[in-house]
Order: structure tokens, then sequence, then C-alpha cells
């Protein structure tokens, strides 16, 4: 295992947010959990405690001088304790909702219409939260697809894509979660999601080499100062989401932040530790709502410093964990871009 | 000062007679010349024999190793990891082996039982996939240290006087008897004198040196195996190699650390042993062929350890592991004996042979209990709050019976809860509770003790804050960092090669920003 190759720099604690913000009595920080502790023997119930509460941010392993991928082993160690049976209440319901609807959360009222077409060139796969819990996001994405003219749908039937039972470590149902979406996906050529956490689910266990709506608009269509409406001179502040900028890669930033500077009327500001990751990922929302509520706090209150009228995030997790704090500054990037797109 | 009985050697051998005969209650004074187990007992390979290994050529040996095997588990059972072993053949080299082997066992009253490749795998999926067949042994891991110490915490509860740091100088004979025996104490400048009715001569590679200070002499042949610690635990239980024993046919499980060992070979003198790189890259190499992912792992560091093996007829391997306890009575003087060879797995056995002896010369005191009596009593589970349940099973495992105190001492405190080293999962507290006694001298007695920097990063962290525990007890920090380190680096040497090359290079760093100039030993 890779995690032999730690020298204990003691960088990984000192950049894991969770750390930061809880304390290392709290969460016990990456090094810990994937190095230290699983050396003793198989038996790694001892880690329970804290485990949960790693977002997934994957900063740590940015940071590792070794480059030892500790939130994977991480993940690693979740899959080898998962038990149903001491599952947290919130990581229960996850489960209980798949079960019943083959989605991570209940579907909310009257989800909305589908697109025309159910084949195309491209394909949509819009991910739980977009399409239950901030349905903007969804029609957002559709219009932008309908506005810049994409032959597109949605596949028909789809679930969940799995990402938040990775988390859980509860593999065996992610694997029919997987099986199920693959029925559906026959008949794309191209794989645009919502969410990074989907796309990097879809890229790891799907053999699909799915794009961020982002990259799909900035490699695929090409806009320009042209396709964009006067944004009414606002300031925004830009998160990016971990499993955007580090999972999915740098280039997407890159890419972000060229699409804004593409929109007449708008200044994009400094937010300070942009790359911080928000709360949303790992399961932690629904595990310790607490600690995603801290983290979002923080990244609310770097927001409130930077001058901004808003806060743009490409992520619909960030979103919701940041709409947790009661700030209505926040939105979701394309939603935002679909609204001043000609 | 006046005794019943002096014991010379801290190893286990040594800290087993100060039990036995104090649980006789005889007066035992008891010294070790560095720290306990800082002989071969600390540097052995902390394999609990099953007696397998020895069954084809060293019967005797087997028979007691079985034997011991079953007594310490009921008597040491905290710092027993009771893992159990398998002999893999790999290839077609063990083809002749196998029968020979299962028929020494079953001579031997050693327990093997043949299993077949997939349970061996279940067992430890890491093993090679070209093994041919598995025996399942009863081999478990025991921790020197924590045996030894709790033998000598029990010899002082019944009375004991126990000193490390402390050796024997010399020694004045009026005839046949040895009247003063004179030891230094590291602690005081002035040299002190013990007037003992018997003197015990347990310290093992240097039994030949105590020996000629009355004027004896002991043939002993002084055999150095080297050992190397792999970071993590790649096996679950022991792996042994079944052949013929040779260089590097056993790993070891040792809390998160694989031991790989051992190689053989004769050396001039029993003082500064260390391994070489050759030796550690003979060791990986031999021990991948039974578990590849060794191959890959990470060396931390490597060790030797001298055996003092009865010079008999026979060479190196050959020469027989059974014990000899030798009455000097024979060679003229009364009220001394000797004894030498044995493993750590029949320390027990030899302490009670010794001990006997003794009780025989001092007049009869009652029969051995030691192979009935838990080491420090029971130690229950205990709950401790504050403490995470890993850093509590750690506890347990290493202090036994003196668990309960540890843990009240680390709650106690916030500073007492922190971790002072994270590889181990020691908490400050533990090496607080230490540093009071008069046992700790320096950091590696605290070390030792805890466990605090046994792991990968080997001590890279925990040094200081070791230090700042022993501050606050007395004494000049820089001197105690500066000679910790240099012992270190014999182990470190052997192994700068990979990852561990990486290690010490932050280490460097590290210790320069505390106005450390360290570079390793001399000449680097
Ligand atoms: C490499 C290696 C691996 C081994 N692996 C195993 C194994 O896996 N299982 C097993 O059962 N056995 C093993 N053994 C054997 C086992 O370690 C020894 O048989 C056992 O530890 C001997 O203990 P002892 O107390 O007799 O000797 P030691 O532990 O050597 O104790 C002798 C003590 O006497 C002290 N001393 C010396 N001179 C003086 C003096 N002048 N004054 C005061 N004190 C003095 C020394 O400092 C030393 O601490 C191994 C041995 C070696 C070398
Ligand atoms: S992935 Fe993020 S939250 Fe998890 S341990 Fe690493 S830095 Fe901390
Ligand atoms: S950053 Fe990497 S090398 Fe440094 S302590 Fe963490 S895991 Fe170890």
């Amino acid at each position: 295992m890779t995690t032999d190759r730690c020298i204990k720099c003691g960088g990984c604690e000192q950049s894991c947010p969770v750390v930061c913000i809880e304390g290392i009595q709290s969460f016990s920080g990456p090094r810990t959990l994937a190095v230290d502790g699983p050396r003793f023997s198989a038996e790694i119930d001892h880690l329970r405690d804290h485990i949960m509460k790693c977002t997934t941010c994957w900063k740590c392993e940015e940071v590792c001088p070794s480059r030892i991928d500790l939130p994977q082993a991480i993940l690693e160690i979740r899959k080898l304790m998962f038990d149903p049976l001491k599952m947290l209440p919130g990581h229960r319901r996850i489960v209980e909702n798949v079960d019943r609807f083959r989605m991570s959360i209940e579907p909310e009222g009257e989800a909305p219409p589908a697109p025309a077409g159910e084949k195309g060139e491209v394909m949509y796969f819009p991910g739980c939260i977009s399409r239950e819990r901030i349905p903007s996001i969804y029609r957002g994405t559709v219009s932008t697809l309908e506005k810049v003219g994409a032959d597109f749908g949605v596949p028909k039937g789809w679930v969940c894509c799995g990402a938040p039972l990775e988390k859980l470590g509860d593999r065996d149902r992610m694997d029919s979660l997987v099986e199920d979406n693959l029925r559906t996906f026959d008949g794309f050529e191209t794989i645009i999601t919502s969410c990074p956490g989907c796309t990097t689910q879809l890229f790891n266990h799907y053999g699909v080499e799915p794009l961020h709506t982002i990259e799909y608009l900035y490699e695929s269509v090409g806009l320009n100062r042209l396709s964009f409406r006067h944004a009414g001179d606002i300031k925004v502040a830009f998160h990016q989401p971990c499993h955007l900028s580090r999972t999915i890669g740098r280039h997407s930033m890159d890419y972000a932040l060229a699409l804004l500077q593409e929109v007449p009327g708008l200044e994009v500001l400094e937010l300070e530790n942009a790359d911080m990751c928000c709360g949303g990922g790992g399961g932690v929302v629904a595990g310790y709502p607490d600690v995603a509520l801290d983290l979002a706090k923080e990244k609310m209150s770097s927001f409130s410093d930077s001058g901004a009228d808003l806060l743009l995030a490409p992520c619909p997790f960030c979103v919701l964990n940041l709409e947790r704090v009661g700030n209505s500054s926040v939105k979701e990037f394309v939603t935002f871009l679909e609204a001043l797109l000609e | 000062m006046r005794c019943e009985a002096l014991v010379i050697g801290g190893g286990a051998t040594g800290a087993g007679i100060a039990r036995d005969l104090s649980m006789r209650g005889v007066e035992v004074i008891l010294l070790e010349r560095g720290d306990f187990s800082a002989g071969a007992t600390g540097r052995s390979h902390g394999m609990l024999h099953s007696g397998a290994r020895y069954a084809v050529k060293d019967p005797d040996s087997a028979r007691e190793c079985a034997i011991e095997n079953e007594v310490l588990k009921r008597i040491a059972p905290f710092c027993i990891e009771d893992t159990g072993g398998i002999f893999l053949g790999i290839d077609d080299s063990y083809a002749s082996y196998l029968d020979t082997f299962m028929k020494g066992c079953s001579n031997t009253g050693v327990k093997a039982e043949e299993i077949t490749v997939r349970e061996a795998m279940e067992r430890e999926p890491l093993i090679s996939p070209s093994t041919r067949v598995a025996v399942s042994v009863l081999d478990a891991y025991i921790d020197p240290f924590f045996l030894t110490q709790a033998n000598v915490a029990e010899a002082r509860a019944m009375g004991a006087e126990v000193r490390n740091h402390c050796e024997v100088a010399g020694m004045d004979l009026w005839e046949d008897t040895v009247m003063e025996v004179r030891i230094r104490d590291r602690r005081s400048t002035s040299l002190n004198v013990i007037k003992p009715e018997m003197v015990v001569n347990a310290t093992g590679a240097w039994s030949s040196r105590i020996a000629s200070m009355a004027g004896l002499e002991i043939p002993i042949r002084v055999d150095k195996g080297s050992l190397v610690i792999m970071d993590g635990r790649k096996v679950n239980g022991l792996v042994n190699r079944l052949r013929l024993p040779s260089d590097g046919d056993i790993i070891v499980p040792s809390h998160s650390s694989s031991i790989v060992g051992t190689t053989c070979d004769e050396v001039p003198s029993p003082d500064d042993c260390v391994a070489t790189i050759d030796e550690v890259k003979l060791l990986i190499h031999q021990a991948a062929e039974m578990v590849p992912s060794i191959g890959e792992a990470r060396a931390v560091r490597a060790y030797a350890g001298i055996r003092p093996l009865p010079a008999e007829a026979d060479e190196g391997r050959d020469i027989s592991r059974t014990f000899k306890l030798i009455d000097h009575s024979q060679d003229g003087v009364v009220n001394m004996v000797s004894i030498i060879g044995g493993k750590l797995t029949t320390y027990r056995l030899m302490a009670e042979k010794a001990s006997d002896l003794v009780i025989e010369k001092l007049g009869n005191r009652g029969k051995c209990r030691t192979a009935s009596q838990e080491i420090g009593g029971e130690c229950s589970d205990h709950e401790f709050d504050l403490i995470s349940d890993l850093q509590a099973g750690r506890m347990a495992a290493k202090y036994g019976a003196a668990c309960r105190d540890i843990a009240v001492m680390c709650s106690r405190t916030l500073r007492g809860r922190e971790l002072l080293c994270s590889c181990e999962q020691v908490l400050r507290g533990e090496a607080e509770y230490f540093a009071q006694t008069e046992d700790v001298l320096n950091i590696a007695d605290l070390l030792r003790r805890t466990r605090a920097g046994m792991g990968y990063c080997q001590s890279g962290m925990c040094v200081t804050r070791s230090l700042s525990v022993l501050e606050e007890s007395g004494g000049d920090p820089l001197p105690l960092v500066q000679d910790f380190l240099e012992e270190r680096w014999k182990g470190i040497q052997p192994v700068l090669f990979d990852t561990q090359l990486r290690q010490e290079l932050l280490k460097v760093q590290l210790f320069k920003s505390l106005s450390l100039e360290w570079k390793g030993g001399e000449g680097h």
C-alpha cells in the first residue's frame, strides 16, 4: 500500500479543513486515519469515531509530498468497516432512500419534466440533488443546453450514480446502482453532468469519460462575449468545489474563470481560501451536519470578507450545504450563466 | 549491602529469576548494566516458538518450546498476541522436507497440522501464489520488553531490589566463595559493594566476562542475528519458511510492523553489533519469496542481537538452542551459578531451573509457582473515559496489570492525553508515568517502556516531546538527544534507501530547526 510512503511531515493534517475547523480531538485527521491507524491490524474498528467526518475534499492528497492518496485510502477503510448496524442515522436515511426510490434523497414533489429526446448526441445526467432538491439547477442546465443548441437527452430511468454510497462504504448497493444506470446509457456520445460528484463517480465506476457542464461549455460550445448579456455590474466570488478542482482537475477552474470573463458587466473578486472545502462532501452533511455547517460558515465568512454580491459554486452539493448557513447569495454556476445567456 | 541472591543481567532470564526467587521469599538484588531487555532479549524476534522450527534438528529445544508456549500464553497473556503461525513450502524446495518436518513435530510433541493452500491464503492473503504446502502451528508474538518489565515489576512488588544502569564491575573472592561484588551505578560516581550469599550470572552473551571476574571460564560462541523492521502488518500471524532453518525464514507481526529475520554469523565480541545493508537486502529478498509485498514495503530500521550459544562441537545454526545451567562449585566457586543459551520462549523454564539450584543451596523455601501464576495478576479489560479505544487497547497490551494506573495518569490532565507518538499511538501521560521512576535516565529508556519512537518515522517527531517530559523531571536535554540519535542511527543506516531515506532527510531539516546539528552518526 502506498500509505507506507508517509514521512510524517504533517502537511496533510495542517491543510485538512476538518482538522483546522473542528480540531484534532474531534477529527484525528488524514494521517492517523489512513496511515497510522490501519497499521496496527486488520481490526480497524477503532477508527469508526472519526472516519466518517472526512469530506473527501482531496486537499490532503494535494499537499502530500509523497503523493499518498489518503482520501482513497479512507474510502477503502470505510468499505472494510461498513456495517449496516452501525450506520449513523443520516447515512441510514440515504441507504433507505436508495432502496425505496433509487435516489439518495427522498424526491420532493413533482420532478420537472424530462426534455424532449431520450437519446441524442449528448446525454445529460442530472444527479439526485439537481433533480430533486434544487431543481433550478436541472432546469438551468437543460435551458443552457437548449440555448447552445445541443442535441441532448436525459436517459430514461436513470438512478442515483452511487457516489454517496461509495462514501459510506456500501459498495454492494453502489454496484447495483451502477448496473441499473449503465442499462440506460446506450445511444449517447457525450455524457455531461451537473455534479462533480457524479462526474467522478461515472469516470471511476462506469468506464465512461463524462464531462462536467463547465468542461462541456468551454471545450465543445465555445462561448464568447457575444453569447452573454450585460450582467448589470455585479461582483461575484468563485468557490472552487473540491471534486471539481482537485478530482476532475485544475483545468476546470481555468475554464470556469474564462467563462466568467466573457460576461460583460461582471467582476470576479478574490475569495480567500477559494479551494477550501465547504463541508458538503463525503457524506458529512448527512452524518455530521454540525461539522458540515461549521465548514460552510467558514466559507461564507470568507465570502462576506470578499465584498462580492454573489458566491458562485459549480456543484449542487456545495450550494446545498452553503445555503444551510442561511445566506441567500449562493448561486449555482451554470444556472447563473444561463440567466445571462442570450 | 547484603542479600541472599544477587542476579546479574536484566534480560528476560534475569528478570524471570528475580521474580521466581522473590515469589519464594528469597531476598533478591537484580542488577542490569544498561536498561532491562537491552541485550539479546530486546533484540530478539519476538517469537513465542511453537517448537516447530527446532523439531527436526534440535528436538530438545522443540520439546521445551512446545511446553513453555502453552505456559506463557497462560501467565503472560497481555503481552502475547496469540496469532498462530504457518510454515509455507514455496515451489519445490519443500518436497522432501515436509515429511521429515511433520515427523519431527509429532516426535517432539509440537502441534502441527497440514492445511490447504486455500486455507493458508484465507489466513494470510498476501502470501506468495507459488505456495505449495502449508502447515499450521501454534507460534505467537510475544513482546520481549513488556514481558521483562512485567517480571521486574512483580519481583519488586515481592520485595526484590532491582536496578538498571548498574554494572557489575568486579568480584572479590575468599577461597572458594564470592564475598563481595563491586558495582558501578550510573546514578552515582562511587563504587558500591554487595555481599551476596549466592550469585546468579544471567548475562547471556556476556556471561563469560562475569565468570572471569570469579576466575572462571565459560566457553560460549557469540552469534549475531540481524533483523529488519518493515512498516505495517503484512501478515496476520507468524509466517515461516518450510525448509531447514536458514536466513530470512520468518516474518513476525509486531505491533504496527512486521519483523523479518534472521541471519546467523559468528562475531568476535557481543558489544556493538549492528546489522548491515547487505543483510537487510538479503532478508527482504528472502522474505519476499514468502510474502511478495514485503519486497515493496518500507524498511524502517534494522537491528542485530547476539545469541549466546553454549559452545560445543557444532557450528552456527546446528548448535542446540536449549539452555545450559552451570553450578560453578564443580570448578571451584561454591556460590555462583550461570545460566546461558535458551530462548526467550523458554526464559521461565530457565529461571525455574536456575532458581531451584539457588534454593537448593540456600536451603529449601518451597516450590516454583511461576508456571501457574499470571504475571502481575489478572489484567481485566478496563474502560477508560477520555482515551480512545485504540489507545486504551494499546495500553492494555503493553502494560498488563499496570495499565490502569498509567491510564489514570493520562486522563488526569489535558497534556497527559496529548499524543506523544502518533506512529504508535502513545500518549504523553504514559511517558510522564515512567519519567517519574528511578529507572528512566534517558530518552531510550522512556521509549523502550512506551514504544514511542518505534514507528516508521523512527522518533523524528516524538523525540523532542519525550525530551520535554524528561526535562520536567530534571536533566540536561541536548546531550540526551544527541546520544539517543546517534544510537538510533546505527539501526537506520542499513535501511537508508527509498522512503526511509526521504524520512531521514526530513528529520535532518527538522532537527536543524531545533538547532540540533544532526547528520547521523560519525562520518555522515
Ligand atoms: C537475533 C535474535 C533473535 C532471537 N529471536 C528469538 C525469538 O524469536 N524467540 C525466542 O524465543 N528467542 C529468540 N532469541 C533468543 C533470545 O533472545 C535469548 O535467548 C534471550 O533473550 C536471552 O535472554 P537473557 O536474559 O538470557 O540474555 P540477555 O537478554 O542478553 O540479557 C543479558 C543482560 O545482561 C546484561 N549484562 C551484561 N554484562 C553485565 C554486567 N557486567 N553487569 C550487569 N549486567 C550485565 C546485559 O546488558 C543484558 O541485558 C533470539 C536471539 C537473537 C540474538
Ligand atoms: S480528504 Fe479533506 S477532509 Fe478528508 S482527510 Fe483529506 S483533507 Fe481532510
Ligand atoms: S502529507 Fe503525506 S507524508 Fe506528510 S504526514 Fe501526511 S501522509 Fe504523511
